[in-house]
């Protein structure tokens, strides 16, 4: 796209403004607490920014932000993975906020899965990407996306149940 | 406990089952959902992928974005200053590309330079060019190039002497 500078700002700014709430959404499901999302939202919206004149269709705009906020997860999580446990408990939203509709089981179990599954999933339902989005999206094959959601959602099934029996005894 | 006999509406429905959790998406016929709502076997089943894909739907949905327009925010107000710190270093590089290297001095030496190239290049090219003629006037002739030359300035250097009272002596 041949923008000016002005031009490409504006556009820029539509895209994300339009974009950031699903963004976040999906950041939140890969890293699973509020705070990592909005610092792999931030990172990817500087690095957006600065590729921006990369993109060549508009309309394919969604798609490239949201595979630039999946790595910007992925590298919040490597740096998270690097800190020193402290014994303390992550920050929930609610500690800060009144509780929000957010289903904080569910998410914390979609963390005890791998990273590829965990990104199938939030994409297949938090993004409502289509499996050959997804595909397109991860540079995989539409059976490989297939694979890891059936995996995913087996193993979340089994960890619900197993919560639900536990619950009841 | 009586063993369960499985027939071929629930090999069906768990074939439908696995779609589900590879698509994301349960889509039971109806003539299933009848056989489901009877069966002790695929009725919790059905039920149970239903409440998943639910829940992962609705997961985070209602996630609290208060976030996000302070990211969107951060991103265009960085992007803007980033533009307004690289502008003018920008424009002075293109200045300074424009510009005769070492102000108005140096680019005096490099004209003079030029012309003193070219004026050498023209003097070559004179000597060359004479230095061949005489060479073939002697070739024709049959006299030396010295004797050529000595004809050739006979009235200047008679009128030289003639000036500084040679012919007196």
């Amino acid at each position: 796209m041949a923008l000016s500078e002005a031009e490409r700002r504006e556009t820029f700014a539509a895209l994300f403004s339009q974009m950031s709430p699903r963004l976040f959404r999906t950041a939140l499901g890969i890293l699973g607490n509020p705070h990592d999302a909005a610092d792999a939202l931030q990172d990817a919206g500087l690095k957006a920014y600065r590729y921006f004149d990369k993109l060549h269709q508009a309309e394919a705009g969604g798609a490239w932000l949201t595979r630039i906020v999946v790595n910007a997860c992925y590298d919040v999580g490597r740096r998270r993975s690097r800190l020193v446990p402290t014994g303390l408990e992550p920050e929930r939203e609610e500690s800060a906020a009144p509780p929000d509709g957010t289903d904080w089981e569910l998410v914390e179990l979609l963390q005890r899965l791998p990273d590829e599954q965990r990104t199938a999933v939030v994409l297949r339902f938090f993004q409502d990407l289509s499996v050959p989005q997804i595909a397109d999206l991860m540079g995989v094959p539409e059976g490989t996306v297939k694979s890891r959601l059936f995996t995913a959602l087996g193993k979340l099934r089994v960890s619900l149940r197993k919560d639900r029996e536990e619950g009841v005894r | 406990m009586k063993p369960q006999v499985i027939g071929t509406a629930c090999a069906r429905v768990s074939q439908v089952l696995d779609e589900a959790l590879s698509e994301g998406t349960l889509n039971l016929p109806p003539e299933l959902v009848a056989h489901a709502s009877r069966c002790p076997r695929c009725g919790p089943e059905v039920q149970e992928t239903e409440q998943l894909l639910a829940r992962l739907r609705s997961a985070v949905a209602g996630a609290g974005l208060g976030r996000v327009p302070h990211v969107v925010d951060y991103v265009m107000g960085h992007t803007a200053a980033e533009y307004r710190e690289t502008r003018p270093a920008a424009a002075s590089i293109a200045d300074q590309e424009c510009r005769p290297h070492g102000g108005q001095g140096a680019h005096l030496r490099w004209v003079l330079g030029q012309v003193a190239v070219v004026a050498a290049a023209l003097l070559i090219t004179i000597t060359t060019v004479t230095f061949a003629a005489l060479k073939i006037n002697a070739a024709i002739s049959g006299h030396p190039p010295a004797d050529m030359m000595t004809r050739v300035t006979a009235p200047f250097r008679d009128w030289v002497e003639a000036q500084f009272g040679r012919g007196t002596r």
